[in-house]
């Protein structure tokens, strides 16, 4: 006997819009009400189809009608009749279909997100929200001269604020567009673990090219950014269209090279393709960890630079003088 | 209706009654059509039509002989043409002939002697075009040499204005004493001439030399080259000054050949506490609009933060030394290239960095700069900065040890 079998109706994001369980063969799909399966389309004829068992399985049969229908890259033609290996996705008129069975793998069970919240609740949420502000208030605090009114510190925090929460809220717009549910929760958590972590790196890096006297660890702090802006951008993406996320992946992944190269042909003149021009960080005494050299040490570790810019000297650059 | 103009004395007139057959003025044309790029003026200096102006008034077609010309016209209408002979960039003079069968029997100005230098006060008066005006002579007064200046330099007290560069100026008895140069901006007649001794000097030892008709890039950078060889040296041997801190001991120029300012916050003030100490060669050597070099600045500010507390000094102190601009690859120079680490200065650690930038059609010369910060104390701390434009390499390293070499504790420790 055949294994039971569902006819799904699929919407233009690869979502599922409804299953139509077959309870015999032949199934007919058509707008006419007679139909087995009946589609509101108006490409397709009142009876466009009909799916059979055949002598090597499920067949799918296509009846006289304009726009016969679609088998991967192939167009049918009205009388034709082809196979279908399951699950096997199929278009008729302007509707795609997927025929499955109960023989045919089904994807893993997703997580609820509702799990995910379980494990990171609202207190933790509250306390990354408040460790971001703290953050926030600190910059703004070592910024601003003792005695600073309040109102100085509430525009640095306030805007921010602001910006995060429209952030989390437009992304939760984007996903009840696409998904049918609101997780501002969610989104908002994500964006916070994103910048909290940013900001953490862009204490972090500085202090420790310093400590060390590796002023080229500044560029860590500069492909970081981009880079932790593009994974804040997926992870919210995932939420939003969550089959996509490896496409989304690939296209993010792509931007940020593209901008690495043009940021890298921009800067073929310079010294160093990435970072700044040099180390502006200056923490307490605490931090200097790297031993001093002496001036004349310093001084001759130039000499290494006299070729290269010699042959930089001898390119041509039409840019006008700054100066 | 024009306002009336001052009269002229009845010497100025002498004056410029004697000198007006010797006065030109002296335009750069574009190669293939008659619009002028830049318009100065010059003055005969022999019966064979030699003629001195200053070098930035004829530096286009120095630079590019290809796509300028020189044309002079005198005060009585008469046009023809220009050759560049030799020019002395230190002194921003140039040495130019009339091209053959030109005012050749005119007479020339000649140069009052050395042994009969002028007294403070002296009645002077300077010749040129202004803005293409029209000749115009303007009757100031010697007011000796500029003091700290590298070179000497006339201060004169009268009006130059665009235009009357490389004109004469001549005392009353119609002797060449100097030759307009530069004004001061956002000034009153305060103006400034090149020695005429520097200008009798370029036409004897070029009188004779060949035309220049290709891009003037090689003697400039032969010239460049002698003048930062001497002003590195007479910089190095200078000892420093003290800056007057009580704890470092800060690099400050002798104010030999260079002038210093400075100013500080309020007393009142609540956050950083800070005074900046500012010390530059007023004149810098005039190669293209583009390009002056020739000169050192430096700079430095002394922070105290003991009302910040160490978060807050330290987020201040990094923002200054962030701020600090070191220019980008243009047509005239390279991208600065740098060298950064912690330096010991007999005990005191400080951070510094060290870049160079390398002129493209002078080859071998390069814009020093040199950044300092003493990186001792949790909110206190002083940031210098030392910018050596138009040196050789070598000289950029020494002119950079030098520098660094004048940080140190005020008391050893």
């Amino acid at each position: 006997m055949e294994a039971a079998s569902v006819i799904e109706l699929l919407g233009r994001d690869g979502q599922v819009r409804l299953v139509h369980k077959v309870a015999h063969w032949p199934v007919t799909i058509g707008r006419s009400a007679a139909c087995d399966l009946v589609l509101d389309d108006s490409h397709l004829a009142a009876v466009h189809a009909e799916l059979l068992q055949g002598t090597e399985g499920i067949e799918l049969h296509l009846l006289p009608s304009l726009n016969g229908g679609w088998l991967g890259q192939r167009h049918l033609l009205a009388g034709e009749t082809v196979a279908l290996q399951g699950p096997a996705r199929f278009g008729l008129g302007a509707t795609q279909l997927r025929w499955r069975s109960a023989a045919d793998l089904l994807a893993p069970e997703q997580l609820l997100h509702r799990h995910g919240k379980a494990r990171f609740g609202n207190a933790g949420l509250a306390l990354l929200l408040a460790l971001w502000l703290a953050l926030l208030w600190a910059d703004q605090w070592a910024g601003l001269n003792p005695g600073a009114p309040w109102v100085d510190y509430s525009n640095a925090m306030l805007s921010p604020l602001g910006l995060l929460l429209g952030w989390a809220g437009l992304w939760s717009l984007v996903t009840q567009l696409f998904q049918h549910r609101f997780p501002f929760g969610l989104h908002l958590r994500r964006a916070l673990i994103g910048l909290t972590a940013l900001h953490l790196i862009g204490l972090t890096v500085p202090l420790l090219a310093y400590a060390l006297s590796q002023p080229r660890l500044m560029v860590l702090d500069m492909l970081l950014f981009p880079m932790g802006a593009a994974g804040l951008l997926w992870w919210h993406a995932g939420v939003v269209w969550p089959r996509a996320k490896r496409w989304l992946a690939g296209l993010l992944a792509s931007l940020l090279l593209l901008g690495l190269v043009l940021n890298i042909a921009r800067r073929q003149e310079q010294q160093h393709w990435l970072g700044p021009a040099y180390l502006s960080a200056l923490p307490p005494p605490l931090f200097r960890w790297a031993e001093p050299v002496a001036p004349a040490t310093l001084v001759n570790q130039l000499r290494s630079l006299q070729a290269e810019l010699a042959r930089q000297a001898a390119k041509d650059n039409d840019s006008a003088a700054a100066e | 209706m024009a306002a009336p103009t001052a009269p002229v004395s009845v010497s100025a007139r002498r004056v410029y009654e004697g000198a007006r057959g010797q006065l030109l003025q002296i335009r750069t044309l574009l190669k293939h059509q008659d619009s002028q790029a830049s318009v100065g003026s010059g003055f005969l200096v022999s019966a064979d039509g030699h003629v001195l102006s200053n070098y930035h008034v004829i530096s286009q077609f120095a630079l590019e002989p290809d796509s300028y010309r020189l044309r002079y016209a005198t005060t009585d209408g008469q046009e023809g043409q220009l050759e560049l002979l030799d020019f002395d960039l230190r002194r921003d003079l140039a040495l130019l002939r009339l091209l053959p069968a030109g005012l050749k029997s005119r007479g020339a100005l000649a140069f009052r002697p050395q042994s009969r230098p002028l007294a403070k006060g002296d009645r002077i008066y300077s010749m040129g075009n202004p803005h293409d005006v029209a000749f115009a002579v303007v009757e100031g007064n010697y007011n000796g040499l500029v003091e700290r200046s590298l070179d000497p330099l006339i201060y004169y007290s009268g009006s130059i204005n665009a235009g009357m560069s490389g004109g004469p100026v001549l005392d009353e008895e119609g002797w060449v004493v100097g030759v307009n140069v530069s004004a001061m901006f956002m000034a009153q007649q305060m103006s400034f001439l090149v020695p005429g001794g520097y200008a009798q000097a370029l036409f004897e030892r070029s009188r004779d030399a060949k035309p220049m008709n290709s891009p003037a890039w090689p003697r400039l950078r032969e010239q460049l080259l002698d003048y930062q060889d001497e002003l590195t040296q007479r910089f190095i041997a200078q000892p420093w000054r003290a800056a007057g801190h009580p704890r470092y001991l800060l690099p400050v120029p002798q104010e030999q050949f260079m002038r210093c300012w400075g100013r500080g916050t309020a007393a009142d003030a609540k956050g950083l506490d800070f005074q900046r100490s500012q010390c530059r060669m007023e004149h810098g050597l005039f190669v293209s609009p583009a390009v002056q070099t020739g000169f050192l600045e430096m700079s430095h500010e002394v922070y105290d933060g003991s009302r910040l507390g160490a978060a807050r000094f330290a987020k201040q102190y990094s923002s200054s030394f962030r701020n600090e601009a070191l220019g980008q690859a243009d047509k005239d120079r390279t991208a600065p290239f740098c060298k950064e680490d912690f330096v010991n200065r007999a005990g005191l650690p400080l951070r510094a960095v060290v870049c160079l930038r390398a002129y493209r059609k002078l080859a071998g010369l390069h814009d020093l700069t040199v950044l300092v910060t003493t990186v001792d104390a949790p909110t206190e701390g002083a940031l210098g900065r030392f910018d050596a434009h138009g040196v050789s390499f070598e000289n950029a390293l020494k002119l950079a040890t030098h520098y660094l070499e004048g940080f140190a504790w005020k008391q050893p420790r």
